[in-house]
């Protein structure tokens, strides 16, 4: 069965990454989800991340 | 390095200290750490794992420490900030749920988890939505913002994963019968769609629940889907699911006209079902759909009417016209017109939703002099200046002019408000309207709407006729039923469709035209 | 806010206070800790939370309980808690009394019925799969001939297991041969090891303590040793200052059989008979902390498998046969 397929079969179980309301309406309708308190990598600066992606290829 | 956060008397209940622990390690730049009490045997077991410090004596048992290896400064603060995070969030009134930072934290504490929404910006989006990937993960993106190249990046390890990789731009899917991100309350149903359009797939899916039936999957695909640059990648792939899916008895594919190239795979495709498939590629080639055995459309609404026949085991029929009878239709037309005066042309249509203002202006075509829009059919009728507007007039409010540094129309109606003290004025006869609710939108478009009508009339002596329609249905929180009471409460004339709601104006208009010769 | 119940020996203690201050000494999602003059901890605990020695149920709901900090000063009297900041004020008037001491009234169960309730947790323990606290070290472990540590091919584990696993075993060895004093010696290495608030080694202990002074308990009294009860006061000893205040006063509690309900009402399971099926209970116990729990049944499942395996049947005497 195609993997999507399957995700047709099951209940949905959602992770929510961003605007909030969109998770407060799955809530809402009893869907299981939880809301990540997402933050960009090194507080969104460039250099940092940049920095990071650096390290993450060496490693 | 080895780097230490100490808090003397500090004490956090245990599955925060569990959710801290795997927060810090999942962190770039972060080797080993621990976190713990400071009780003799975990500092022990500090030393062994080679976190060795001087600070370690001064801590005890009733202190909370944290000791990492970090590659760098930077490192160690973002391990603190997380921390932080995580303590502060526990304490909030929001029911105190665990709010991961990270993905790889939230897949953790959610195993089970099959599908992740991202509506982050778009710098950031192709990145977590590969690692949502690499975790197996079906994915929505909501965020725009988002190269083309990433988005073909990022569908095809979708599409070599067996994955959803609905977007960039995806506003509605609905899952398994969950409306996710700006979608209706649709009865489950045997009709799969899958869309290229937000607004349209509303739309569809929204009168295929009114006319009775519903929906098995609807599956967006974001705007450029059918471009070449992307090859229909992800409407490929979902038709092979709506294929396989016994659910599925009738297949939609609702889009702006594709690609020629993208058009024909798509249509191959087509061919190698025997459900029947309905195919909306919105004033596109009729001929090349009808050819590979799929039933073209002539509006959204006949979309959804064909797919509802083909789910009864009828022979689907073109539908132009309306609802009612239309001589009634035609009588209603003369009654709304009584009392507008000569000094009143024009036509004012506010969208909110993208494909409804495009399907607006495709269907009031180049008559009455010409519609000028944001989103013209041709460029001569591009409004140059969006504030002093003259003639026949369309906007999709959607549109990056109107949304600079304020929310998207359907979540904030007061983008339409205020246009409605500027757009409207003595010249005007008629004002055309959507109004979109189920999940995502406002809590109530239609008073917001009506509150505006309202505010209109009291502002001028001329009276106007003003047509809306409601994409949504009952199940929807604001209610089908009493949006439209809401409407019908102001003097606002309710049509079934956009469709209906566009052709009863071309009626309007062409009534008007015929006073204005007499 | 009112307390709905109340643990008698707090009870006990707020009616023998004239005026007596104390202050708060952590706040978590779902409970605070105060602190009284002498150093105890006195827990009060929000709706859905499980009672225990020296605590109170309240009514609330975890999202009313704002406005509470450490170190906030509070006012222990007989009619209840002031809490000097925020002005709440906790009155116990109209409270419901649970009394914490261990109960051993009830139908007994054969020592069959014993060892299958001993391998329902087993099981459980298994089944969940656990990656944190010491529980995984189950696959570790055999009891029916004296106490062996195997070196499987198990689910891997996690760095706590690892460290400790040498020193869990040298413990059960002593306490399967008796050998109380011995197995005090080991206590400093054991005591206050793993991450969270009751450092998953204290639970375990407090699941071996509880197990001990039942055991000992429902002993006749020709057949007491007095050893047990001694020994298990001394750990409690030796674990003063090892561990964190709030692992401390649990083990003041454990060593004595007082846990809470759904720990007492878990070990009770297995020496009387209960009209809610074990693995009911095992649940309950489970959904303690993020690892308190499994921990604590693991410390459960140890003691009664070694106690249970020493119950071998008695020998028949070889009759001799007689000379003519």
């Amino acid at each position: 069965m195609h993997k999507i397929n399957q995700l047709f079969q099951k209940d949905l179980k959602v992770i929510n990454m961003g605007l909030e309301s969109f998770y407060k309406d799955l809530k809402e309708q009893d869907v299981a989800v939880i809301h990540m308190n997402w933050r960009p990598r090194a507080g969104g600066n460039p250099k940092m991340i940049d920095l990071l992606n650096r390290l993450k290829s060496n490693k | 390095m080895i780097q230490y956060e100490i808090r003397k008397n500090a004490y956090y209940d245990s599955v925060t200290l569990m959710l801290i622990s795997k927060e810090i390690k999942n962190i770039e730049g972060v080797g080993d750490a621990i976190v713990g009490m400071g009780t003799d045997l975990n500092k022990e077991l500090t030393v062994n794992i080679g976190l060795k410090h001087t600070l370690l004596d001064a801590i005890s048992p009733n202190d909370f420490y944290i000791a990492a290896e970090v590659d760098s400064d930077e490192s160690m603060k973002e391990v603190i900030e997380s921390v932080e995070r995580l303590l502060t969030a526990k304490k909030t009134a929001a029911g105190s749920d665990y709010r991961p930072a990270t993905l790889n934290s939230a897949v953790e504490h959610f195993k089970e988890a099959n599908l992740v929404i991202v509506s982050i910006a778009g710098q950031y989006a192709e990145e977590e939505v590969l690692n949502a990937l690499d975790h197996d993960l079906n994915v929505m993106l909501f965020s725009d913002n988002v190269s083309i190249e990433a988005e073909l990046r990022m569908k095809q390890k979708a599409v070599s994963k067996e994955l959803l990789m609905m977007g960039p731009d995806c506003g509605t899917a609905i899952i398994n019968g969950i409306p996710l991100a700006f979608a209706n309350v649709v009865k489950k149903g045997p009709i799969g769609v899958v869309g290229a359009s937000g607004t349209g797939t509303q739309e569809v899916t929204a009168l295929i629940d009114q006319l009775g039936s519903g929906c098995s999957q609807v599956i967006g695909t974001g705007g450029r889907d059918l471009k070449s640059e992307i090859g229909g990648l992800m409407m490929l792939q979902s038709i092979d699911a709506l294929i396989e899916d016994p659910e599925t008895k009738v297949i939609v594919l609702i889009s702006k006209p594709p690609a020629p190239e993208v058009a024909e795979k798509i249509l191959q495709k087509v061919k190698l079902t025997s459900k029947p498939v309905v195919v909306d590629f919105i004033g596109g080639n009729q001929e090349t759909i009808k050819n590979a055995g799929a039933y073209a459309c002539l509006t959204l609404e006949d979309t959804a009417r064909k797919a509802v026949a083909l789910a009864n085991g009828m022979e689907p029929v073109d539908f132009i016209g309306f609802t009612e009878d239309e001589s009634v239709i035609d009588e209603l037309v003369q009654k709304s017109l009584e009392g507008i005066k000569p000094t009143q042309t024009n036509l004012r249509a506010l969208y909110t939703g993208g494909t409804l203002a495009d399907e607006a202006m495709k269907l009031l075509g180049n008559t009455f002099g010409g519609i000028y829009s944001n989103i013209p059919l041709s460029p001569e009728y591009e409004l140059q200046n969006l504030n002093n507007l003259k003639g026949h007039v369309c906007l999709d409010l959607g549109e990056d002019q109107f949304t600079v540094g304020r929310p998207h129309p359907m979540i904030d109606p007061s983008t339409r408000t205020d246009r409605f003290k500027t757009d409207i004025d003595e010249t005007v006869a008629v004002v055309l309207m959507d109004v979109v609710i189920g999940y995502g939108s406002h809590e109530n478009p239609a008073l917001e709407a009506a509150q505006s009508v309202n505010a209109l009339r009291a502002s001028y002596d001329e009276k106007f006729v003003v047509v809306a329609s409601i994409t949504g249905t009952e199940g929807d929180p604001q209610i089908l039923s009493v949006s439209k009471a809401t409407l019908e409460q102001e003097g606002i004339l309710v049509l079934p469709s956009n469709a209906q709601a566009v052709r009863f104006v071309h009626k309007l208009l062409t009534a008007l035209g015929g006073m204005k010769h007499a | 806010m009112e307390a709905q119940l109340l643990s008698r020996d707090l009870k006990a203690y707020l009616e023998s206070c004239r005026k007596s201050e104390g202050k708060i000494h952590s706040v978590f999602k779902d409970a605070l800790n105060i602190q009284t003059a002498n150093g105890e901890l006195i827990s009060i605990l929000t709706a859905g939370k499980d009672i225990e020695p020296m605590s109170a149920l309240i009514s609330a709901q975890p999202r009313e309980m704002k406005g509470f900090y450490q170190d906030d000063p509070v006012e222990l009297s007989s009619k209840g808690i002031l809490f000097k900041n925020n002005n709440k004020w906790l009155s116990i008037e109209k409270s419901k009394v649970w009394h914490p001491e261990i109960s051993i009234q009830g139908e007994r169960h054969s020592i069959e019925a014993q060892k299958r309730c001993v391998e329902d947790i087993k099981q459980k323990l298994v089944e969940e799969d656990l990656t944190i606290g010491l529980s995984p070290l189950i696959h570790y472990l055999t009891f029916n001939e004296g106490v062996q540590l195997l070196n499987k091919d198990s689910p891997a584990l996690n760095e706590y297991c690892d460290f400790i696993q040498i020193r869990l075993y040298q413990l059960l060895k002593a306490l399967n041969d008796r050998h109380y004093d011995e197995a005090l010696t080991l206590m400093p290495n054991f005591v206050g090891f793993g991450p969270g608030l009751t450092p998953s080694s204290d639970d375990l202990l407090a699941g071996i303590l509880v197990s001990l002074v039942y055991e000992e308990s429902m002993k006749e009294a020709s057949l007491r040793e007095d050893q047990v009860l001694v020994f298990s006061k001394d750990v409690y000893e030796i674990c003063v200052g090892k561990t964190t205040s709030v692992s401390e006063q649990m083990l003041k509690f454990a060593s004595r059989g007082m846990v809470s309900e759904g720990y007492r009402n878990l070990i009770r399971s297995i020496f009387f008979k209960d009209q809610v099926p074990m693995h009911l209970r095992i649940e309950t116990v489970l959904k303690h902390g993020a690892s308190s729990g499994s921990d604590f049944l693991f410390g459960v499942y140890c003691m009664n498998s070694i106690r249970l395996n020493r119950l071998k049947p008695i020998e028949p005497i070889p009759v001799k046969e007689c000379e003519e």
